[in-house]
């Protein structure tokens, strides 16, 4: 089943981004509210999928990005950004993004993003409630 | 027509009350014997004004009722007693009263101190709301601006890793130009945001020691900055009472300026310590490196004025704009001697003790 890492200094939209997730039969085996401690949780927890929020304090979702990628290259990333068609999509699919979720969070869509990256949920753990 | 609320569990003294509001030209909606009441309608019917005795039949009492209200409700209180003793005055001060009227009172002062209530009262709503905007104004800035700086950056790191063998030495030093100026525009946003994040934060106040905090920064510059032989001098023992975060950035600005503007000078010294002057100790920061004209002091706490150009001293010119914020918010007072060539002086005064 695929395992996902939340990499995002606010609260509210890791809170967010997890239950979604969570509720969709993804299992999320960490949550980071910095750079920093993400990076470092993703090398002990070696997640299929790391999700990333662009607008952080000290080390932006972008330089995040550049470090995951060099430190290996099969990482699959999604960034989280407020600007629709902005340059930043751009930037991050050349580093190396799989894709990209747009904020604040809409169920749907992101979903879709997370399942054409690591495949579909296991429908065992699906909570019938939220779908 | 401005709607009141009576709170006063002796009849008598709350038809008398509401009879010299009417004569006024106000609206008395009830009038009410215990604080329970007082909250529940105070919800329903949302009155503009509530008149409040302290001592209430019923559990809850004047003052534990306003709490409730001021801060479900926002409608004004105004507490009339006859009690003045400073035990109830300083129970009351925290319930956030818009007055209070010690009987027997004038009917004069009653419809002037209720006027004086409806306009603080609308005033803070105002000023509430424009904040509330601000808030998701410069969220929204910050957001919004450094997204195209992160690609601005971004991309010409990819210049600069991939095709800098396709460029002259002359283009490449012009990709490291935008890119440094981008990181300062990044850095320019960042100290916005929290120079508005330290005005509106609220404060945990707890006993700091100020000599401790002091040390542990001027170690922290000493090691990202082994190459700078700087003699420092932190008095012991000093402890004031403020939040910790704001007060920390309060003086990492404050040091990390003193460090940095003795970077240009020989034998740097920098003095941590305090004095009195009367009964209130007051705080100093103390070196001797650029300083600055004495007669421009004033100009220092201003947002995004700089004394000295970029080149000599790197700096945005918010610094001093945030410690300012954070040392008023305390309730003290903050301000600077100095003179050019002869080093810097920083005096600041926070609360010593509790409340």
């Amino acid at each position: 089943m695929p395992t996902v890492l939340i990499i995002d200094d606010e609260d509210l939209d890791r809170k967010v981004l997890h239950s979604i997730l969570l509720s969709a039969g993804y299992e999320v085996v960490g949550t980071a509210r910095s750079g920093e401690e993400g990076i470092k949780l993703s090398r002990t927890l070696k997640p299929d999928l790391i999700t990333i929020d662009l607008m952080m304090p000290k080390m932006n979702g972008m330089e995040v990005l550049i470090k995951l990628m060099k430190e290996n290259a099969k990482t699959n990333a999604l960034i989280c950004t407020s600007a629709h068609s902005d340059p930043v999509v751009d930037l991050a699919m050349r580093y190396g993004a799989k894709g990209y979720i747009i904020k604040p969070f809409q169920a749907r869509s992101l979903l879709a993003t997370v399942k054409e990256v690591v495949g579909a949920p296991d429908p065992a753990r699906m909570n019938v409630w939220n779908f | 027509m401005t709607q009141v609320l009576i709170v006063e569990d002796e009849a008598i003294v709350a038809e008398s009350i509401a009879s010299k509001l009417r004569r006024y030209g106000y609206e008395v909606v009830d009038t009410l014997p215990t604080g329970e009441e007082a909250v529940d309608k105070a919800g329903k019917t949302r009155p503009d004004v509530i008149l409040m005795d302290i001592h209430l039949a019923g559990k809850m009492d004047g003052i534990q009722a306003a709490d409730r209200i001021s801060s479900q409700y926002h409608i004004p209180v105004i507490f009339l007693t006859a009690y003045a003793d400073e035990q109830t005055i300083a129970r009351a001060k925290e319930a956030g009263p818009f007055g209070y009227l010690v009987k027997p009172f004038r009917e004069r002062d009653l419809y002037v101190t209720i006027e004086m209530a409806r306009e603080r009262s609308r005033l803070e709503a105002e000023l509430e709301a424009a904040n509330r905007e601000l808030d998701s104004f410069s969220y929204s800035v910050s957001h919004d601006l450094r997204a195209p700086l992160i690609a601005i950056d971004g991309f010409s790191r990819i210049l600069e890793e991939t095709y800098a063998g396709y460029l002259p030495p002359d283009g490449v030093e012009c990709l490291s130009r935008i890119r440094q100026a981008a990181n300062q525009m990044d850095q320019l946003i960042e100290d916005f945001l929290r120079l508005s994040r330290v005005t509106r934060a609220p404060l945990l106040m707890e006993k700091l020691d100020i000599s401790r905090i002091a040390r542990d920064i001027l170690g922290q510059l000493a090691t990202h900055d082994p190459d700078r032989k700087v003699h420092w001098k932190v008095e012991e023992g000093l402890t004031v009472f403020g939040d910790p975060g704001l007060c920390e950035i309060a003086l990492k600005n404050l040091i990390g300026n003193a460090w940095k503007y003795t970077m240009h000078t020989d034998n740097a010294q920098i003095q941590v310590g305090s004095l009195m002057q009367g009964q209130t100790r007051v705080f100093f920061i103390k070196d001797n490196g650029a300083g600055f004209p004495s007669e421009k002091a004033n100009l220092l706490f201003i947002p995004l004025q700089r004394l000295h150009s970029h080149q000599e001293f790197p700096g945005n010119g918010i610094g001093l704009a945030t410690v300012q914020r954070i040392v008023h918010r305390h309730g003290g007072r903050i301000w600077a001697e100095g003179a050019t060539g002869e080093g810097a002086t920083f005096f600041f005064t926070l609360p010593e003790e509790a409340g």
